[in-house]
């Protein structure tokens, strides 16, 4: 068990750190030279090598990438090259936001899903299952973009039943946050739930042709202890499976939605860095981004082990 | 006890379970299928009824409708009565709740599947529990811990806290039973409970079961198809013919005098080692001189996780089998018989020893010259519908072994196969079909000419009826003797059963913890068996005689009571 979850943690220590090389060297394969951007018009070659020179830039590439690294794990990821704020800063500042919608979504579409899954199997080959399948469809064929201007306009225009733009921290009020966020989460989920629902029904299916659902009925169970204390529970890992998989596509799609409902979050830091080629900003991003993404899986594989104990013998 | 000669006493108490007029049919696509014709039969209380008949006579459908086990597709009429109260097919989901569990409970063929695999074991056994009765949770799991030790196992507190992997597929059956004694039930429905057992552990739970009639007195139905348990547990036997009872009567009447022409042909077909002892067949001590298979001092290994030792399922074997000559390799699960089987078709590669097919070394060779050999060796596996390639009809999959090794032009190809297909008593109509629209039996077929389809001069046969009926069964040994005869290969049959060997082998090899134990011609192995294991095996195998098999627990009785034998 422990050496599992150490083999494991090993891996991710890997990735991250091939992350942060593969990071680090395509920044500097890009064109554009952001000592040239920050001299700004005056393209004084005195002051570009000057501004090289403070960034570190005149350097050996492996002495940059060390001196770099090493900064980072004392929590140092430079300064905005537009903005000249900390990036730290500005990660503290949107980290929170982006962990709060990637786990919002999680939930809501993990529960969206399965509950859809469970229903589609419980009553095959009638309406409800109809009804879960063209959902699913629905969730997976439709881009999130035009489903959030839908929710734009009739959500928050038409209905106004949520706020469809902004963001109020946790710290002020959780109402409002959540206000903020459920939109935004619903839509991102729509695809993780449709997957789910998907994945669910099909193992929810095989669950009810097994024969230790027909021992746990031939006990005298209720319907509701079979299905959920037993079907579902046992659907569970492949679940966390999905979930597992889909957080690299949830973290990416995150930062288009963020976009679109002017949530500050990681997303959408990474995307105006980008273009105004702030790299210490895009760097940080990154690995940031990498870091948690390691970290979310390592703790699906330790949930893994709750969920199916064959797996924490196997060793 | 009770006389079991004697029909049900009804006069003094009520059945435990009375099923009048039951029929069940199933919608499917294709219309409505019958399972069951007007079936009627009686438990009375601690009566062992014995259901028997084969795959699709209808015998699980029948006591599943006793609970209402069916799924939503089946159309049930008649009655049921269960311990004299209500029709079972007229109750509410919630007078049904209370009665599966507690008044009736089930124990399935596959213990391992019946188990949910996420809960421990002693939760399992809380949960029926306290679904029927308002105890608390500590309780529960004393219940739990004492109906462990009630059924045999060891250590039954720590056992409560396993997960159903950590236990023997013996030990499961047990925590099956144990679950199904926990509320008192007045009947026990146990539907193939030792099918999927060795035959060592089978009789300690059969034994089990008998001890729990005699002391609880629980009314028990037992569905089976193998006539041995039958002989040594039931006291009445009602015997199912494609969705009809055929015969009814006492346990000694129907297996000693059967009345109908099914029964008998049904008793027939059991492979019996009685009919090794009565043959008066030429011992058979070496093989002839020219060898189609030489093993000597053969190690196999599998490897473990990271540093832990491997595995040594095979353990310095030598065998022979000679061309035209059928060896018996017999051992129970775990022993490493179909180990010994793959390293042998070169599908494991072995870590030490010879293999010699045909005079030739198999295990130095590697690559093309490998695949060369291997048109030589056909193999036979267990279950047909997973050897069998779903996607490939009959006639690609019977054929494949000839376009792997260039074998003929397409026309001669599908000449072979019909030709192949006609030896082993299939009908050539049949090619353009896939797998799944063949029966058990027809399928086991299609694997045997697909092994044989190149002549190879050696058949490897690794428990090849054992997912058949007992009269598929025989009619399927009876063809691969016949085959034998005709195309001269020779053949290791693997087997559990050792009924099965007896009839077929010449000589017979007996395989434990990965070593042979014993080896020598059929008839003395099984007669006068030397080791301790094979005399073991050979008491454990049960007999379709009810006096025999009565005769055969005493002595194993007096030898050390089985049933506390914890398996």
């Amino acid at each position: 068990m422990l050496r599992r979850f150490l083999i494991k943690f090993g891996q991710g220590l890997l990735t991250v750190f091939l992350a942060s090389i593969v990071v680090f060297l395509a920044i500097r394969a890009l064109p554009g030279d952001p000592a040239e951007t920050m001299a700004g018009e005056d393209q004084n070659p005195a002051v570009i090598a000057a501004i090289r020179a403070k960034l570190g830039l005149d350097k050996p590439m492996p002495e940059q990438y060390l001196l770099y690294m090493w900064h980072a794990l004392h929590g140092d990821f430079g300064t905005s090259i537009s903005s000249r704020v900390p990036v730290s800063t500005l990660l503290g500042q949107t980290l929170p936001v982006t962990l709060q919608l990637t786990v919002l979504t999680m939930v809501c579409g993990g529960i969206v899903g399965m509950l859809m899954g469970s229903v589609g199997a419980y009553w095959r080959g009638q309406w409800p299952e109809w009804l879960s399948s063209v959902l699913s469809l629905v969730g997976l064929s439709v881009p999130h973009f035009w489903l959030a201007m839908l929710a734009i306009i009739y959500v928050g225009t038409t209905m106004h039943l949520f706020p469809v733009s902004g963001y109020t921290p946790l710290r002020e009020s959780l109402g409002a946050n959540i206000g903020h966020l459920i939109v935004p989460a619903l839509i991102l989920g729509s695809a993780l739930a449709a997957v789910l629902m998907r994945q669910t029904r099909a193992n929810m299916l095989d669950a009810f042709g097994a024969e230790y659902i027909l021992a746990v009925r031939a006990k005298g169970a209720s319907e509701s202890r079979v299905v959920i204390g037993h079907a579902l529970r046992n659907s569970l890992v492949v679940a966390v499976t999905i979930l597992g998989l889909e957080l690299g596509g949830l973290l990416s799609g995150a930062a288009v939605i963020e976009q679109i409902f002017g949530l500050p979050g990681i997303g959408r830091l990474a995307i105006n860095a980008v273009f105004s080629r702030d790299y210490p900003v895009v760097q940080g991003v990154v690995l940031v981004v990498a870091v948690s993404y390691v970290a979310i899986s390592l703790l699906i594989d330790v949930l893994y082990t709750v969920l199916d104990p064959r797996i924490r013998v196997g060793g | 006890m009770r006389d079991p000669d004697l029909a049900p006493a009804t006069s003094d108490s009520s059945p435990v379970l009375a099923v009048r007029d039951l029929a069940v049919s199933f919608r499917t696509d294709h219309g409505t299928v019958d399972a069951l014709r007007e079936v009627s039969f009686e438990v009375a209380p601690g009566e062992i009824l014995a259901i028997v008949g084969e795959s699709g006579s209808g015998k699980t459908v029948a006591t599943r409708a006793a609970m209402r086990l069916l799924p939503p597709n089946a159309v049930v009429s008649g009655q049921i009565r269960l311990a004299g109260g209500a029709d079972v097919l007229e109750m509410t989901d919630r007078e049904l709740r209370s009665v599966r569990g507690a008044t009736a409970s089930m124990i399935f063929q596959e213990p391992s599947a019946a188990l949910d695999p996420v809960y421990r074991v002693g939760d399992q056994i809380c949960e029926g529990i306290r679904i029927h009765r308002a105890v608390s949770r500590s309780q529960a799991r004393a219940r739990a811990v004492e109906l462990l030790e009630a059924v045999g196992i060891g250590e039954p507190a720590a056992k409560a806290r396993a997960f159903p992997h950590q236990l023997s597929g013996g030990q499961k059956q047990r925590v099956m039973i144990a679950m199904a004694l926990a509320l008192e039930p007045e009947l026990i429905i146990a539907d193939e409970p030792t099918t999927a057992l060795d035959v060592t552990v089978q009789a300690g739970i059969l034994s089990l079961l008998r001890s729990l009639r005699d002391r609880a007195g629980t009314a028990t139905v037992l569905i089976t198809h193998n006539m041995g348990v039958v002989a040594g547990l039931a006291d009445r036997v009602v015997v199912m013919q494609n969705g009809s009872i055929v015969e009814t009567g006492p346990v000694n009447q129907v297996l000693l005098s059967p009345r109908h022409p099914y029964t008998r042909q049904l008793l027939q077909a059991v492979p019996s080692l009685a009919r090794v002892e009565d043959s008066d067949q030429a011992p058979v001590r070496e093989p002839r001189k020219d060898l189609a298979l030489d093993v000597v001092n053969l190690n196999v290994e599998y490897r473990s996780g990271l540093g832990r030792p491997p595995l040594r399922a095979v353990r310095d074997i030598s065998l022979r089998v000679g061309v035209g000559e059928l060896v018996g390799l017999v051992g129970e699960s775990g022993s490493g018989k179909s180990t010994l089987g793959l390293s042998v078709a070169g599908l494991i590669r072995p870590v030490s020893g010879s293999i010699r097919l045909l005079g030739r070394d198999m295990a130095t060779i590697r690559g093309r010259r490998l695949d060369q050999m291997r048109r030589e060796i056909g193999m036979v596996f267990q279950d047909p519908r997973a050897s069998l390639n779903p996607r490939m009809t009959i006639a690609e999959g019977i054929s494949e072994p000839m376009i792997i090794h260039r074998v003929g032009t397409k026309a001669e190809r599908t000449a072979r196969v019909i030709e192949m297909m006609e030896r082993v008593q299939l009908d050539p109509g049949f090619r353009h079909r896939y797998p799944h629209e063949l029966s058990g039996g027809q399928r086991q077929r299609v694997s045997l000419a697909r092994a044989l389809i190149l002549h190879p001069k050696l058949l490897i046969a690794d428990e090849p009826t054992s997912a058949l009926d007992v009269s598929v069964q025989a009619r399927i040994l009876e063809l691969i003797r016949d085959l034998q005869e005709q195309l001269r290969f020779g053949c290791l049959f693997i087997s559990h059963d050792l009924a099965v060997v007896g009839e077929l082998a010449a000589r017979t090899l007996v395989m434990r913890s990965g070593q042979l134990v014993e080896e020598g011609p059929t008839r003395e192995v099984l007669v006068h068996p030397q080791h301790p294991y094979t005399r073991e095996l050979v008491a454990a195998v049960p007999v379709p005689d009810p006096v025999a098999q009565r005769r055969r627990r005493e002595l194993a009785e007096e030898a050390g009571d089985l049933s506390l034998a914890g398996t």
